[in-house]
């Protein structure tokens, strides 16, 4: 089996996309109902940005998956039956939310048009300041505010030396695999690290991307 | 390129570091996530869908104009096998014999239907 990180392939719809039988059998074998279930509470998870709780609202995630399937059985998404599906629908997932993020970004100042700086309440000048702060933190790059947000777990996670050595060998090796050798930790280890790392996440004080309520609602 | 200060070794694209950090706690979000009644009914609904799709997809692969074969003679030991055993029996040649028939789950086939089909396949002429 090839490596399960490989990106998903967005391609142009074939006008007559006839898969084969292999490819076929694969997919049914996969496309469980556990399958629809986790993936789309793996997209609420990344729809629910950074330092939130996941949205009750189950729409959009639920929306993005559909698209996922849809467009792989169209052979708009382009899928090698010889690597995981969830991994597949997984990476459709992260690209659609990248361009929603993206989308979001250049619409932020449309997000603070009702804001005043000049507002004389107390609690009204404090918003205005926050938004201004988180404003400025827009200006950053993707790729500064990234390296942002794992300063800020770093540092969180000072507390936790198993989830702060998890977050130094991501920061060095490439897969899973790889982390979790260099590591050392057991499958149920990093399992416990991974709940924690989710913790840690909703925690941070900055929003890495803005959120994507600020753009299309729409996928 | 970024260096690990306490490392001192070269470092990820920061947003690709990000990206794996989020995935990991996002898969492992969804895997202790306990779904509602309403989520369960939704993916039932889009599994449905799916497999839907995917029977028109198989159609769409076999031809177009298939003769029909008619006074087909079971065989005894076929005519012997029951329902359990002609379907593994179908199951097996489907997989490892690359046969292919229209009847993905055999399910809504009499055992007549059944028995039929495994000496069709069997038959020399039938492959």
């Amino acid at each position: 089996m090839k490596r399960d990180d490989e990106e998903s392939e967005e391609v142009q719809a074939p006008p007559h996309f006839a898969p084969s039988e292999e490819w076929l059998a694969e997919f049914r074998r996969q496309c469980t109902e556990t399958l629809v279930l986790l993936t789309v509470q793996y997209a609420n998870t990344l729809d629910a940005g950074i330092g939130s709780e996941q949205p009750q609202d189950k729409r959009y995630p639920r929306t993005v998956v559909l698209r996922a399937l849809a467009d792989t059985q169209l052979g708009i998404l382009r899928w090698d039956h010889t690597t995981p599906l969830k991994a597949h629908i997984e990476k459709a997932i992260q690209k659609r939310s990248r361009i929603e993020w993206k989308r979001a970004r250049k619409r932020a100042r449309q997000r603070y048009r009702h804001l005043s700086i000049d507002d004389t309440t107390p609690s009204g000048r404090s918003l205005a300041l926050d938004e201004l702060d988180q404003m400025m933190f827009e200006r950053l790059t993707e790729r500064e505010r990234a390296s942002e947000a794992i300063a800020e777990l770093r540092a969180r996670a000072a507390d936790d030396p198993e989830l702060r050595a998890y977050i130094d060998a991501r920061c060095r090796k490439g897969s899973r695999a790889e982390v979790l050798r260099q590591t050392g930790l057991s499958p149920e280890r990093y399992r416990q690290v991974a709940r924690r790392l989710g913790q840690l996440i909703k925690q941070l004080s900055i929003e890495v991307r803005p959120r994507r309520g600020s753009g299309e609602d729409t996928p | 390129m970024t260096r690990d200060r306490n490392h001192d070794r070269p470092m990820r694209d920061p947003i690709e570091i990000w990206e794996d950090l989020l995935h990991d706690a996002a898969e492992q979000a969804a895997e202790d996530s306990v779904p509602t009644e309403d989520d369960t009914r939704w993916a039932r609904e889009v599994h449905a869908m799916v497999m839907a799709r995917l029977a028109a997809l198989r159609r769409q692969r076999a031809p177009l104009h298939v003769p029909v074969r008619r006074g087909v003679t079971i065989p005894p030991e076929i005519q012997a096998m029951d329902r359990g055993a002609l379907v593994t029996q179908l199951e097996r040649l489907r997989r490892e014999a690359n046969v292919r028939y229209a009847h993905q789950d055999l399910t809504g086939l009499t055992d007549h239907d059944l028995r039929t089909l495994l000496t069709v396949i069997l038959e020399p002429s039938g492959r």
